[in-house]
């Protein structure tokens, strides 16, 4: 393997993502991928993955998110890494040890409590009835709270909340 | 007309919550075309497969295979208007189908909801049921005033193409099926460089504008080049990026052009003898007076 891993939790990190040690540092991924064409820190050379692959703390890293896991990277990888896939367990990790972003943490939230990402605004519902649509507000949404439950997430929300909470006192 | 298929018809939640005219322009074209759509009031946000899938992949996938059992129980296929949702059902529908101790574990995690994961439908993007039900040669028996003259980049997004082996669409890297559907209508597809590249929905969700802007300059002035005097695409993330963001975009870097967005079902419904009005063109951010001139019918 090419890429240095420096992470702590390597081997977390690899158990999650095995495929990211095929990867010979090509570059071909960069040539696709919209983050490291337009992210503000990168070029073709210094790439979004190496970045992410490379860093000490990658699930603290902000720049995790902006990835739109448009799977260009996958698509064109000779080795057959993931990255998305790999990313997908980071982000997962963040999630969990509060260090996702905020928007992140309340668009989950709003899908759980609400079945929807984006709220109705007023306009949208003046606009449906103009259009005489059909009302639009999921039933049953509790079964999504029921799921939360199974899964673990809402565990996973309780401990988040009880850790702001303390750092906040 | 020979074809009649009815379809659980998701509407998603960025269509009704903010673009609520897709939602009419579907219920509008659709049926038409022979897709009849069956309302399931218990349908919920897919839920996304960038932040939701990052998140919580477990939860992410219990919910797309929640909403696949509503569908499931009416025994009617899928049909939906956005890539997103079309990527998280399709990808919970395969691998629930292909996974059996998958669908095992999520059955148990649906135990409480009265659901169960059984494998029986499939989910489609309305793109996928216009080429699978109708198919191209068929719908050019729907075109009455052919878009002669009419230039037109498509964008048909990352998230209906990839990983390819789920999405059975089109080529990722080089997708044509989209620019078919609109040569079919009398329009000419404009073949430009930057086809391929993603529309930036990332950027937008994590805030990041400045590259958001960036990428889109790039993306418009390349199909300008290339002669488009507008845009289709076949998702509300893609149509935001493009209509809001090309707003910011213009300011930002000055362009000197306007590229309207609109969706595949618009265009189609142009081609079928709808005006603009009818196809809600008023709701739209970006209006250029040059791309209006090409659809008046005298
Ligand atoms: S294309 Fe594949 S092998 Fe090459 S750098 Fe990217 S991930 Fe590594
Ligand atoms: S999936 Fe993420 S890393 Fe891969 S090309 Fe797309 S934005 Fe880049």
């Amino acid at each position: 393997m090419l890429l240095s891993i420096k992470f702590q939790a390597r081997n977390r990190f690899l158990e999650r993502g095995k495929a990211v040690e095929k990867c010979f540092k090509c570059g071909t991924c960069a040539l696709m991928c919209p983050v490291t064409r337009y992210g503000e820190d990168y070029n073709l050379r210094e790439t979004f993955m190496y970045d992410i692959f490379s860093s000490e703390e990658p699930p603290a890293k902000q720049n995790l998110w902006s990835c739109s896991v448009c799977y260009k990277c996958y698509e064109v990888c000779p080795q057959d890494v993931n990255p998305p896939k790999v990313f997908k367990a980071l982000k997962e990790i963040a999630f969990e040890t509060g260090r996702a972003p905020l928007s992140v943490v309340s668009l989950v939230k709003s899908v759980i409590h609400t079945g929807m990402a984006f709220p109705m605004s007023d306009a949208s519902r003046r606009m449906r009835a103009q259009l005489n649509l059909p009302s639009f507000a999921p039933k049953d949404v509790d079964d999504l709270g029921k799921i939360a439950k199974n899964t673990g997430l809402e565990k996973k929300l309780d401990i988040l909340k009880a850790k702001r909470t303390n750092e906040h006192e | 007309m020979s074809t009649n298929n009815r379809y659980a018809f998701f509407r998603g939640c960025l269509i009704p919550a903010r673009y609520p005219h897709f939602e009419y322009v579907a219920r509008t074209i659709l049926p038409q075309l022979g897709i009849q759509l069956l309302d399931i009031d218990e349908f919920t946000c897919c839920a996304d497969p960038i932040q939701f899938r990052g998140a919580d992949e477990l939860t992410w996938l219990a919910i797309a295979a929640r909403n696949i059992c509503l569908a499931e129980e009416e025994d009617i296929n899928i049909v939906c208007l956005c890539n997103g949702c079309i990527n998280t059902l399709a990808t919970a529908n395969y691998l629930l189908k292909k996974e059996p101790r998958l669908r095992d574990r999520m059955n148990r995690i649906l135990a409480d909801t009265g659901h169960q994961f059984e494998g029986t439908i499939e989910t489609k993007h309305y793109l996928q049921a216009i080429m699978d039900d109708i198919g191209i040669e068929r719908l050019r028996s729907y075109v009455k005033i052919p878009l002669d003259g009419l230039k037109v980049a498509t964008h048909t997004g990352c998230h209906l193409t990839s990983p390819q082996d789920i999405l059975r669409f089109d080529d990722p890297l080089d997708p044509s099926v989209l620019d078919s559907l609109v040569a079919v209508l009398g329009a000419e597809p404009v073949d430009y460089d930057l086809k391929a590249l993603c529309c930036g929905v990332g950027f937008s969700l994590s805030g990041q504008t400045v590259a958001s802007s960036h990428l889109l300059k790039d993306k418009l002035e390349n199909m300008r080049q290339f002669g488009a005097d507008c845009i289709t695409v076949a998702c509300p993330f893609c149509f935001q990026q493009f209509d809001l963001g090309q707003q910011t975009t213009s300011r930002k870097y000055e362009l000197d052009f306007k590229l309207p967005v609109v969706d595949y079902l618009q265009i189609l419904g142009f081609a079928m003898g709808y005006t603009l009005e009818e196809m809600q063109y008023d709701s739209h951010r970006v209006k250029d007076k040059n791309f209006e001139s090409k659809l008046k019918r005298g």
